[in-house]
């Protein structure tokens, strides 16, 4: 059941990309994604994707940590989503979350929406 | 000539102190080896001995009566001085160290005596296994040397492994010291774990209930022994009744707590206007809600979705208000069951809020089920959630039923789906029938 958080990270075009690599975001893996990605972010560039393409699930702590991100990024520039799984996109459509977050289809159009 | 220098004496007596040796039950294995050496070297006598601070004691031997001796007439005392290669005497009576030793002018009349050492784990020589003859031994070579050496060290490992036994026999019970307080605690722990269920099933209402033109029934099949969702239902005046349920996100004692919370303030003071004695609409009651709930300070804090409905007598609707909830499934007469979809934010995670009125048509003998995610997402043993499909059947499966029935019917659909006797997330439902008689 031990199952680390991993995660890639990129900087694209001033644009910081991370990309987790786990298939499940949920209660076990909440805390400590909410704690270092939110270490992460803060030595960052202001955008930031995340880049979701890796994970299937969303449990109700996984959405309150990217929540925490969202905010926590918002006071110094802007978090953005791309590639949600589909049980994922509806848990969004559920808990609204598709009208807070701002979600792109994949890695590429978000940087793309970006540079534009 | 100082005969304690070879180790630092302090720490030789410290070794050979800790080992519990002396007095302890004799050593078959040791006995052995002392018997080898008697018939090795064709001696009356053999032992091993362990030089203490004034005294040696022979916990093993052959051809010797006596048990211990005081250490000032000990050979095996020259032999641990010298521990790196075996002490040979090969006529007492020619050495002026041993010429007028009681043991050598009487009883047992030592002659020859050759004594290797025997260590203890650290390596402090401890005392030796010995030779011992009433006759002198001229000519004792360096491979009698040897082997005499290699009888102690085949000593010294018995001894080690008899440490080693020990060793475990105290970690053994160490552990088992351990695992009974461990016992201990998690039964206190299941004990109070068991009260908080109790006690947080007190404050949920009697299932199944007769309310202003509703009957209304629930469940609720917790994870963890107290649950993170909550419900309640109850009359607003003679002629309104409310619904409500809520999932705290996460689950165990931390959500149980704010669930318990959350039923403390879903109260008439929340629902009903106090100047108009007005029930409150739906959307305004969460958006209330979210005011009392939410905590700006806690940017990390927990936050729950809900939905809370109310239902007036003769008027065939009812209305809600969704708060990130998962759809409730609503059946009407000569229909497929139909989620809800109309959704606004979870609770406690936005400071400003704002929600959608939804009426819906309730015409008699329709029903409609709030439940909470834990029920979609129950997985079978291959991972497959018990999804809309399944509920869909069970509703369209349990039409006519009473509220209660039908609810026991889909706990034991979903618990034969798990196939294991515990839930990964709490699970909640109500069901709310518009009784058919009463429009």
């Amino acid at each position: 059941m031990t199952n680390a958080l991993t995660f890639d990270v990129e900087e694209h075009d001033g644009a910081l990309v991370i990309r987790p690599r786990n298939r499940r975001l949920d209660a076990a893996l909440a805390v400590a994604f909410r704690e270092e990605l939110g270490a992460r972010l803060e030595q960052g560039p202001a955008l930031v994707i995340l880049d979701l393409q890796d994970v299937e699930f969303v449990d109700s702590s996984g959405l309150g940590a990217l929540v925490a991100l969202l905010k926590r990024q918002g006071r110094r520039g802007e978090l953005q989503l791309c590639q949600i799984a589909p049980a994922v996109a509806r848990l969004f459509q559920i808990t609204r979350m598709d009208r807070i977050f701002t979600i792109h289809a994949d890695r590429a159009s978000a940087l793309a929406a970006h540079v534009r | 000539m100082d005969m304690r220098g070879a180790w630092p004496e302090d720490l030789r007596l410290e070794a050979l102190h800790d080992m519990q040796l002396i007095g302890a039950p004799p050593q078959p294995s040791l006995d052995r080896i002392v018997g080898i050496a008697r018939r090795m070297f064709s001696v009356p006598i053999a032992l091993v001995s362990l030089v203490g601070h004034d005294r040696q004691w022979f916990i093993s031997r052959t051809g010797m009566e006596a048990r211990e001796t005081p250490r000032s007439v000990s050979f095996c005392s020259h032999a641990v001085a010298v521990p790196e290669r075996p002490f040979v005497i090969e006529d007492a009576t020619g050495d002026p160290r041993f010429a007028g030793n009681p043991l050598v002018t009487g009883t047992p009349h030592i002659r020859f005596y050759a004594g290797a050492v025997i260590r203890a784990p650290n390596g402090a020589p401890i005392g030796t296994i010995c030779v011992i003859d009433t006759i002198p031994r001229p000519g004792f070579s360096d491979a009698d040397c040897r082997s005499l050496s290699d009888l102690a060290s085949l000593a010294t490992d018995e001894l080690l492994l008899r440490e080693t036994a020990r060793e475990l026999e105290t970690g053994m019970q160490d552990l088992r010291v351990a695992y009974h307080r461990l016992e201990e605690e998690n039964e206190r722990n299941r004990h109070e774990l068991a009260a908080a269920a109790a006690a947080q099933r007190r404050i949920l209402p009697a299932s199944p209930r007769r309310l202003a033109g509703m009957s209304v029934a629930s469940m609720l099949l917790p994870s963890r022994g107290v649950s993170g969702d909550a419900y309640g239902y109850g009359r607003l005046g003679p002629e309104t009744s409310f619904f409500w349920i809520a999932d705290i996100a996460g689950h165990g004692v931390a959500a149980a707590l704010l669930a318990a919370s959350l039923s403390r303030v879903i109260t008439g003071e929340l629902l009903v206007d106090s100047a108009t004695h007005a029930p409150r609409t739906p959307a305004d009651v969460l958006v209330r809600l979210n005011e009392r709930m939410f905590d700006a300070s806690q940017e990390d804090g927990t936050y729950f979705t809900m939905i809370y409905g109310i239902a007036r007598q003769r008027e065939a609707m009812i209305e809600m208000a969704l708060a990130g909830h998962p759809p409730p499934l609503l059946l009407a007469p000569g229909q497929p069951p139909a989620p809800v979809e109309e959704s606004g934010l979870p609770l406690a995670l936005f400071e400003t809020v704002s929600y959608d009125p939804v009426i819906l048509p309730m015409p008699p003998g329709s029903r409609i089920l709030l439940y909470t995610d834990g029920l979609q997402d129950c997985w079978n043993r291959h991972q497959e959630p018990f999804d809309l499909q399944r509920l869909s059947d069970w509703m369209t499966a349990t039409i006519g039923a009473e509220p209660a029935a039908a609810l026991d019917e889909l706990e034991r659909r979903v618990r034969t789906w798990r196939g294991v006797d515990y839930f990964a997330d709490d699970i909640a439902a109500i069901l709310v029938d518009r009784d058919a008689d009463d429009a």
